[in-house]
């Protein structure tokens, strides 16, 4: 599950992975965790995660934030005081909960409101809906927050996590 | 002891290490004692998990971080995540002036019940201490410096500042830290080239 996204990571230049379980992309972690191209860091905060990845940038390293859209909207003030304010590069990988055949109404509200956050943080976001379009999704969304030195987000569907 | 005292007490131990600054008053001594290889860190409660940052990205480098009381309380899950990561190159000093300082001088948890270091020992990090005077200090620091684990150490300080104010923003920040970095490592973060394939 998920071998199409953590071989993007790895294309994309990413060599550091931080993130926080969820429920959907626990067996994605565990692939990042066991992967000896990454380093992984297990956050107890995701907002820690923007500051773990941004100390990374400074020292050359090419990190990847990877949580649940819940915990990036608790990492909106991390995002603008941080990446946003001093153009911190910063990749995220986020599973889009609440999104489309979501079956748990606990993420209905983050669901909704997780697009128009990024959209008023002027964050660019992408979509990755399958296996198939990752590495070009992911290589991109890197290269557009390395160039620009902002924070870049891209948002994984149920499909995307569970595509082989 | 106050703060740009207790900087200054160590600043011999610091040499040329890589330093993540808290924001405001701390910075504004350490700037005054040594002006280079210096983050100074103005998003409140990230400075220790900057630094962890940094310390995973440069395992050879040594890295501080000047983190405050206030800024700690805000993320003692980073204790843990200290404890667990163990990147051999990263200490922590805290300094506790029992104060939001710069949020005007209100007194801060640990005026009360907490104590940071016993905290610190709870999350599972070895090498930990309290310090009350800069002799203290720079004997803690000497000892962390050539310590083989991540380190950390309270030094309580008086409330005031004694560095002149910054006039540097968080964007000159990185850039003075990113290129401090890029000449102490021989290396190319801004805009290097490129290590990946773009897929079009």
């Amino acid at each position: 599950m998920g071998v199409a996204i953590v071989n993007a990571l790895s294309e994309a230049g990413i060599d550091l992975v931080a993130s926080l379980p969820e429920g959907r992309t626990a067996g994605l972690i565990e692939a990042i965790a066991s992967d000896e191209r990454f380093v992984h860091v297990e956050l107890t905060r995701e907002d820690e995660g923007v500051a773990v990845c941004s100390g990374a940038w400074f020292g050359g390293r090419r990190a990847c934030l990877f949580v649940q859209n819940a915990g990036l909207l608790k990492s909106v003030c991390e995002l603008a005081k941080l990446s946003l304010f001093a153009q911190i590069p910063l990749l995220m990988l986020v599973m889009y909960r609440g999104d489309l055949g979501e079956p748990h109404w606990y993420h209905g509200t983050v669901g909704r409101v997780t697009v128009p956050v990024l959209d008023a943080l002027g964050v660019k976001h992408f979509s990755l809906d399958g296996g198939r379009d990752a590495a070009r999704v992911v290589c991109g969304a890197r290269q557009l927050a390395e160039v620009n030195g902002q924070p870049v987000a891209v948002l994984l569907s149920q499909r995307a996590v569970e595509a082989p | 002891m106050r703060r740009r005292a207790a900087l200054l007490a160590v600043r011999s131990v610091i040499g040329d290490d890589l330093v993540v600054c808290n924001q405001g008053g701390t910075s504004q001594d350490w700037h005054d004692v040594r002006p280079y290889n210096n983050l100074y860190q103005h998003a409140m409660g990230l400075t220790t998990t900057v630094a962890l940052g940094v310390a995973l990205a440069l395992p050879d480098e040594r890295v501080w971080a000047f983190e405050g009381d206030g800024g700690l309380l805000m993320s003692l899950g980073s204790l843990g995540l200290l404890a667990r990561v163990a990147t051999p190159n990263l200490r922590v000093v805290v300094f506790d002036n029992e104060r939001y300082e710069s949020g005007g001088g209100l007194p801060t948890l640990t005026a009360g019940t907490v104590d940071l270091e016993a905290v610190a020992r709870g999350s599972g990090l070895s090498s930990r201490s309290t310090v009350r005077d800069a002799d203290a200090l720079r004997l803690a620091a000497v000892e962390l410096a050539s310590a083989p684990a991540v380190g950390f150490v309270v030094a309580k300080v008086e409330p005031g500042t004694d560095g002149p104010a910054l006039t540097i923003d968080a964007v000159e920040a990185k850039f003075r830290f990113v290129r401090d970095i890029e000449r102490k490592r021989g290396i190319e973060v801004i805009h290097p080239p490129q290590r990946y394939t773009p897929i079009i």
